[in-house]
């Protein structure tokens, strides 16, 4: 509005009506802006009445504001000259009133403008109250026409007052910026015929576009509408305003400057001139996006669920605040057999087996106390079929933001099938376990059978060793009855000298569970001990000891037998040592007497030298006899005794490294040296210091013996050959005599005790000699062979393993 | 002339080796057992001495231990002995005991043994 514009008008004075809140603010603005004057009046319409009563003025404000103005105005009153208008309800209706600017001018009007506060909609027969600001004047009419209001024109106007000039948009600008402070809507003004948008801060706030002086140019708003919204958009627009509609909403998407789409909600009313042609859009977009993601995602949700729910494999429902089913799946109807509308006749309290329903009722009160939220329970349907279905049921509480419980949710899994195995197992258990107790009573009864008939003292102990059971037979083994020991003590029966290692053993038995085997003496009902033999063993039950059980045997014979055999062993051994000890005590006791003897006949001798007996030859001979058979006694004895004492392994023996060829050396100078008829011992060493590993004694002996023989067997024969080789590992002795010889079938036979050859007859000899060559040799780990022709000779070898260090 | 006493349980025996080495140019005494021998030893001082082994109330080993603590000690003996196990030698000889004659013996064995051992006058 131009300030200088002229506005005419009629004479009527207009009163001032007074200011009314923000309103007031935007008025004393457009006022000062549009260089008129203009009043408001409170209107009050009641709801029968078609008059508009005017209200109070405040002329005082007005005034004032004029009157800084340097502009004066009357007080008058304003004519009603107003249509009757059909009003609805209560409402406010502003009266703007145009006072003219030139005071001294008698021709002015002053045009009434019913400004509408917009806080009811009306229809289209009925007062629409423009929106404030929102001004055509027609200025050739009476009542002007402004989207479907009806003015009184009090005044004709010579021209239109446009209010929305390129001016009074701007500074209509600056009255949403006033406007938009107080709403969080972006509010929009467009310029239909301009094409340009006036936005409020808003705008910028919510979708970060700034723009010079709030205006952006239409195209530029259009393109910020998504690509998917635009022709929707595009034609809701076209539809609004070329139907003559008065109002618009849309909602569509909207980019905003961060590169990012939000929903919005567009409201805005379409002002039209007095042709009806839409001239100015005036809106308020709201950013819905949170709501509309919110809803989106609150029906994806809802879909998620819907599918879930449907497709569960689990039976599910939904269950409302009075126990009633308000949708079911349609495993849930598989479960328990009824169709969907079924369902919804019928409460879960009508298909619950009556048994469980206590505990089911119990929860949901915890639930509706708040006890808990959720529950879980095992229990039984009634089956369409009259049958029961177990289930394993959940159920939760769904709650509104109040926390009100607004249904249930129930979750069902068919447990029939998991419930008859388990019955199944239960049964097979109780069946094995019935078997189990029958077979342990029959082994009970066997054992009880077989205890009561044994001859044996069987015995069931506790662990602390007392009796439990004890068998008959303890009637006949120690004269007792059973009944009597039941609670005693097995070690008060045991011989005191018994009774450590009894003890020990009872106490290895419970310790370390090994077997109990003992010997004991117990005493039996006459006071007397016997002997027995008691074995015994932990008995289990599942692996734990619960008892041990023994069995005792009368071992009185036994231990006879073996008393016997002690004995007997004892005698043999004492035998043993007699007759070991009797040889050599015979010998003993013989050798002293016939010292005596032979040393008187040798005395005899000695004096029948000297002397002149007649028969001193004859004499002399038997002396001879009896020296002779006396060292035959003697040499007997003594090969007895050899043999004896090496029968009693009592030979010494004591090996150790010799020189054999030395040996040799040493029993021929000893004993050997010029014999009966100056005979000698020729002596071949075929090889020197031969070492063996031998006893020098025995060696001695037996080459002596070796040599004896020899000489003896060949007498007047020549001498005796002695040779001495080494073969291999071996050492090899050979004593070769020219004598008598040994009958071919005889020659095995003389390493036998007292086998004498048919043709030793008149040469003494004791029948022992190569029997102990033979022994010491193989003492001495060698071996003695013999090589015999009748009358042509005797080769003795002996062999011995050489000595290897 | 060799002083030899004779000590041996055995009257037999004991009378006929007596006679026997009187016979042959020996100065004899006789005791019946270690006891009456070692009182002999001090009587009549022999040269040697002739011990049987197996004696009663003290044997020859016994008598041997009594000797050889006597200030007569240097007087050798012989021992006669019914049984010759080596190591009754080696306690023999142990003791001091200058050889065995084992039982029975020759004329020729006992005679070596007094020129061997006998102290010389």
């Amino acid at each position: 509005m131009h300030q200088n514009q002229k506005c005419n008008f009629t004479t009527e004075d207009v009163e001032l009506i007074h200011f009314k809140s923000s309103i007031e603010a935007s008025l004393k603005f457009i006022m000062e802006q549009c260089g008129i004057v203009l009043a408001y009046a409170s209107l009050q319409f009641d709801n029968h009445s078609t008059q508009i009563t005017l209200g109070d003025f405040n002329f005082d404000l007005i005034s004032d504001y004029l009157k800084s103005h340097h502009k004066t105005i009357n007080k008058k009153s304003i004519s009603t000259n107003v249509e009757s208008i059909k009003i609805d309800s209560f409402t406010t209706v502003y009266i703007l009133s145009e006072i003219p600017l030139h005071s001294n001018d008698s021709n002015y009007s002053g045009i009434v403008y019913f400004l509408g506060y917009e806080n009811q909609i009306l229809t289209e027969e009925k007062i629409k109250l423009i929106e404030f600001g929102k001004l055509q004047i027609e200025t050739l009419a009476n009542l002007f026409y402004q989207n479907n209001a009806l003015y009184k024109i009090i005044q004709s106007q010579e021209e239109k007052f446009d209010l929305f000039s390129e001016d009074t948009l701007k500074k209509n600008n600056e009255r949403f910026i006033y406007a938009s402070e107080a709403t969080s809507d972006a509010l929009w003004d467009w310029n239909i015929i301009s094409n340009e948008i006036f936005v409020g801060e808003s705008y910028s706030l919510l979708f970060g576009y700034h723009f010079e002086n709030n205006i952006l140019p239409g195209p530029f708003c259009e393109g910020l509408v998504h690509p998917d919204d635009k022709e929707d958009y595009e034609d809701s627009i076209d539809v609004a305003i070329e139907k003559g509609n008065a109002k618009w909403a849309h909602e569509y998407r909207y980019l905003k400057a961060c590169g990012t789409y939000a929903y919005v909600s567009d409201k805005a009313i379409i002002i039209r001139d007095d042709k009806g042609e839409a001239i100015r859009m005036i809106g308020a977009m709201q950013d819905i996006t949170q709501e509309k993601l919110l809803k989106d995602e609150l029906l994806q949700s809802e879909e998620r669920f819907k599918g879930a729910f449907n497709h569960s494999s689990l039976g599910m429902a939904l269950v409302n605040y009075e126990d009633k089913w308000i949708e079911v799946n349609d495993r849930m109807c598989e479960i328990l057999g009824y169709t969907r509308e079924e369902f919804k006749n019928l409460t879960y309290i009508d298909i619950t087996y009556k048994e469980d329903l206590a505990a089911d009722l119990a929860y949901e009160k915890q639930m509706q106390n708040g006890e808990i939220s959720s529950f879980n329970l095992e229990k039984r349907y009634i089956h369409k079929n009259k049958s029961l279905v177990w289930v394993h049921l959940s159920v939760s509480a769904v709650k509104n933001s109040l926390g009100e419980i607004q249904h249930y949710v129930a979750q069902v899994i068919d447990i029939s099938e998991r419930k008859r195995m388990e019955e199944e197992n239960r049964l097979l258990i109780e069946e094995k376990n019935r078997n189990k107790a029958l077979q342990l009573i029959e082994a009970k009864n066997w054992y009880r059978l077989l205890a009561d008939n044994t001859i044996d003292l069987v015995c069931l102990h506790n662990l602390d060793a007392s009796f439990k059971y004890v068998s008959p037979s303890i009637q006949s083994l120690l004269g007792y009855d059973p009944e009597e020991l039941i609670g005693k003590y097995p070690e008060d029966y045991v011989h005191p000298e018994d009774l450590k290692k009894f003890k020990k053993r009872i106490g290895s038995i419970i310790k370390d569970k090994e077997l109990f085997s003992e010997q004991v003496r117990l005493r039996n009902s006459e006071g007397e001990y016997i002997w027995f033999e008691t074995n015994a063993s932990l008995v289990y039950e599942n692996k734990i000891p619960v008892s041990f059980q023994s069995s005792t045997r009368d071992i009185t014979q036994r231990k006879k037998a073996e008393q016997i055999i002690e004995d007997t062993l004892l005698q043999e051994r004492q035998l043993n040592e007699l007759r070991t000890n009797l040889v050599s005590t015979i010998s003993h006791e013989f050798r002293t007497p016939m010292t005596t003897i032979r040393t008187s006949a040798e005395l005899i001798t000695m004096y029948l030298q000297n002397s002149q007996f007649n028969e001193a030859l004859q004499i002399e001979k038997r002396v001879k006899t009896i020296t002779e058979e006396i060292d035959r006694i003697v040499e007997l004895m003594d090969a007895v005794l050899t043999i004896s004492k090496d029968d009693a392994g009592k030979t010494s023996f004591n090996p150790i490294v010799c020189n054999l060829n030395e040996i040799c050396k040493d029993v021929i100078e000893t004993s050997f040296n010029n014999q009966k008829g100056n005979r000698n011992v020729d002596v071949l060493f075929k090889s020197n210091k031969v070492e063996i590993f031998a006893d020098i004694n025995l060696i001695k002996y037996t080459l002596f013996n070796v040599l004896s023989n020899a000489f003896k067997y060949s007498e007047g024969c020549g001498n005796v050959q002695l040779n001495l080789f080494t073969v291999d590992d071996l050492v090899q002795i050979d004593v070769i005599d020219n004598g008598i010889g040994i009958p071919k079938e005889e020659q095995s036979k003389l390493f036998n005790t007292f086998y004498r050859a048919s043709n030793s007859n008149g040469i003494q000899g004791t029948g022992l000699g190569l029997y102990i060559i033979k022994m010491f040799t193989k003492k001495n780990s060698g071996r003695v062979y013999l090589e015999s022709e009748l009358d042509k000779g005797t080769k003795v070898t002996l062999r011995f393993p050489l000595y290897k260090n | 002339m060799t002083k030899v006493l004779i000590i041996d349980d055995e009257v037999n025996l004991r009378e006929t080796i007596a006679e026997m080495l009187s016979y042959t140019g020996y100065h004899v005494c006789i005791a019946k057992d270690g006891i009456e021998g070692l009182t002999k030893v001090v009587e009549f001082q022999p040269n040697i001495i002739i011990c049987d082994v197996m004696m009663p109330e003290l044997d020859g080993y016994g008598f041997v231990e009594q000797h050889k603590n006597s200030k007569y000690e240097n007087v050798p003996v012989v021992l006669l002995t019914a049984k010759v196990e080596q190591k009754d030698e080696e306690y023999g000889l142990s003791l001091g005991v200058k050889a065995y004659i084992r039982k029975p013996f020759t004329f020729k064995d006992l005679q070596e043994k007094i020129s061997l051992y006998a102290n010389k006058e």
